[in-house]
């Protein structure tokens, strides 16, 4: 069991649900209702990680899924900030269209945690749409457990996660700014571990996107900034009869970026391909470890 | 240009070979993989079963019919891998004359049992759709054996969280879903023998299908996880959801919808699970089934 070992002593994992739940326009929802809430398990010190799931009610002709997620705590762990998207819907174009299935996005975390404190789950959907999605946390704890590095590239490692502001690309404008975002760091500074993002359109276009796009990150804090990325592109529709695929259309690049205190992040996001009509989002977002914590 | 040295062991040997494909035939048979005498040999140069893919694909596709299926390994040769059972990559369903399949990925299954050299592995496949399964699939094994005991290298890290721990695995029964709006729906128990010495269940997985593609069928649920054995028994965590279709014509999506955890619980002796499965959403037809799947290691 090497590469679960942390320590000598009782080991295990505990696992945790909460959800679905359904948003409604561009609310904020809390996951399980008003007064929905995870435990953490008896014995359990870490929070290891968690996979968002999305989860579409039905399709609608010309509208895609997408929301964003957070999780936060009244009982004193050193959680925020964790956002996070969930996995994109992509959009549908009539009636004999379908859709990918939807697997989980696992984001590491790793944050200690005390038994019988609680951790919130919160959703936004970032689009009001006739049909609305369902969204779900789950929750891994661990006692005296890293995770392997098949899920964590830095096992044990607490790590914060900040996502910016939803922003519309156009083909012919160029690069696209999204508004400017921050997080702190330690007094010691910190790293960014992690750039990535999402980018998908919001109603079905005909052959109108490759579906590929260049994100730009930058950071006047950060001196290896600014870094650019391709990302993973959604799948192009040929007719009013298709739809956008969307499976891996959430890119992450793992990185490493040191930085102090304060940091401000600058994205920005150019779209290629071709087409006229267009109606698209795209969000970028940032994991990354303070020092000393 | 200065190349760095590739950190590949000389003295390493890992390869593959391939059991099938095998027609699983339109009833829910059990069907030995290769025919009635299939088998595959274990390589001269092996120490190391190390792990399968296993693979699935249609033959033809009909309406309101899924390609699923489930299996297991075995050897004569007193070989100790059992129980190893698993379930095939799926494959949707679909319905009319325009739509069409999700591809199929075969499925890794980290397995790291010793073996000797000759000796033989079989392995065996059965359909479990819950439509009428008329249309035969094709199961496949293609195994991954090393000298892993003696060169000291194993998987991949990105296959396998525990390289070189042999695994067991063990599937539950295929089961009909009841609609959300009754609560979880339980599946027939099931148990695993982890010896007295103890041992660890590393993984917990589940798949939930619906054979009838219909519109406004949603995916997505959640798995619990419990057992009288398990100190850290009942869990739960959330089903990768089925790609879903907008209309009368059109398919579903079951690529990646195996939801596997990897998790560490002990227990020791016969460990019982009495498992279920909540669906997300109330349906107006509820044509769906779910599976569940364990993963452990004995002391």
């Amino acid at each position: 069991m090497s590469a679960l070992d942390k320590s000598p002593g009782v080991k295990g994992t505990v696992y945790r649900t909460i959800g679905p739940t359904a948003l409604h326009d561009t609310d904020t929802k809390r996951l399980g209702g008003a007064a929905g809430t995870v435990t953490v398990p008896s014995g359990m010190d870490t929070l290891l990680g968690i996979w968002a799931h999305l989860d579409p009610s039905a399709l609608a002709d010309d509208e895609s899924q997408a929301a964003w997620g957070y999780l936060d705590t009244e009982d004193g762990f050193n959680l925020k900030p964790f956002e996070f998207p969930f996995p994109v819907q992509g959009a549908c174009g009539s009636t004999t269209t379908y859709t990918d299935s939807m697997r989980g996005e696992f984001y590491p975390v790793n944050c200690p945690v005390v038994p019988g404190g609680r951790i919130n789950a919160y959703a936004t959907a970032y689009e009001a749409a006739a049909q609305e999605p369902f969204c779900s946390v789950t929750y891994m704890f661990g006692k005296n457990i890293v995770l392997p590095k098949m899920l964590d590239d830095h096992p044990g490692r607490h790590r914060w996660r900040k996502i910016g502001h939803a922003a519309t690309t156009t083909v012919a404008a160029g690069f696209q700014p999204e508004a400017q975002y921050q997080f702190t760091l330690s007094a010691n500074g910190g790293a960014i571990t992690e750039v990535g993002g999402i980018y998908w359109p919001t109603t079905q276009t005909v052959a109108a996107w490759a579906g590929g796009a260049t994100m730009q990150v930058n950071s006047a804090d950060v001196p290896v900034m600014p870094m650019e990325f391709n990302m993973n592109a959604f799948g192009a529709a040929l007719a009013i009869t298709s739809a956008h695929r969307s499976r891996d259309t959430i890119t992450r690049r793992p990185c490493s970026a040191f930085g102090e205190r304060v940091v401000h992040i600058d994205s920005q996001l150019v779209s290629f391909g071709g087409g006229a009509e267009l109606t698209g989002l795209f969000v970028s977002m940032v994991e990354f470890v303070r020092r000393g914590e | 240009m200065v190349m760095t040295e590739q950190p590949v062991e000389v003295d390493h040997m890992m390869g593959y070979k391939v059991l099938g494909d095998t027609s699983l035939g339109a009833a829910t048979a059990l069907v030995r993989i290769g025919g009635a005498a299939g088998a595959q040999e274990v390589p001269a140069w092996a120490d190391t079963l190390l792990g399968i893919y296993a693979h699935l694909s249609p033959s033809t596709l009909l309406t309101a019919e899924d390609t699923v299926a489930w299996g297991y390994l075995e050897s004569d040769d007193g070989m100790s891998i059992k129980p190893f059972e698993f379930i095939y990559s799926p494959v949707s369903g679909i319905v009319g004359i325009t739509a069409s399949a999700n591809a199929s990925k075969g499925i890794f299954y980290p397995i790291n049992a010793p073996v000797r050299p000759l000796s033989k592995i079989i392995a065996y496949g059965q359909q479990m759709s819950g439509g009428a399964g008329t249309q035969p699939p094709y199961a496949s094994i293609t195994f991954r054996f090393s000298n892993s005991r003696a060169s000291g290298q194993w998987n991949p890290t990105k296959d396998d969280p525990l390289p070189g721990v042999q695994r067991y695995r063990k599937v539950g029964t295929y089961t009909a879903v009841v609609d959300s709006a009754a609560g979880f729906t339980p599946e027939a128990v099931y148990q695993i023998n982890l010896g007295s010495g103890g041992g660890v269940i590393t993984e917990m997985a589940g798949m939930a299908t619906d054979y009838a593609v219909l519109a406004g069928t949603a995916g997505g649920g959640t798995f619990q996880f419990k057992s009288p054995d398990v100190p850290l028994l009942p869990q739960t965590f959330n089903a990768n959801a089925f790609g879903m279709t907008l209309g009368a014509t059109g398919q579903f999506d079951y690529t990646d919808i195996i939801t596997r955890r990897i998790c560490h619980m002990e227990a020791e002796g016969v460990t019982q699970f009495e498992n279920s499965y909540l669906q997300g959403q109330a349906q107006a037809v509820a044509t769906g089934d779910f599976i569940t799947m364990v993963e452990f290691v004995r002391a």
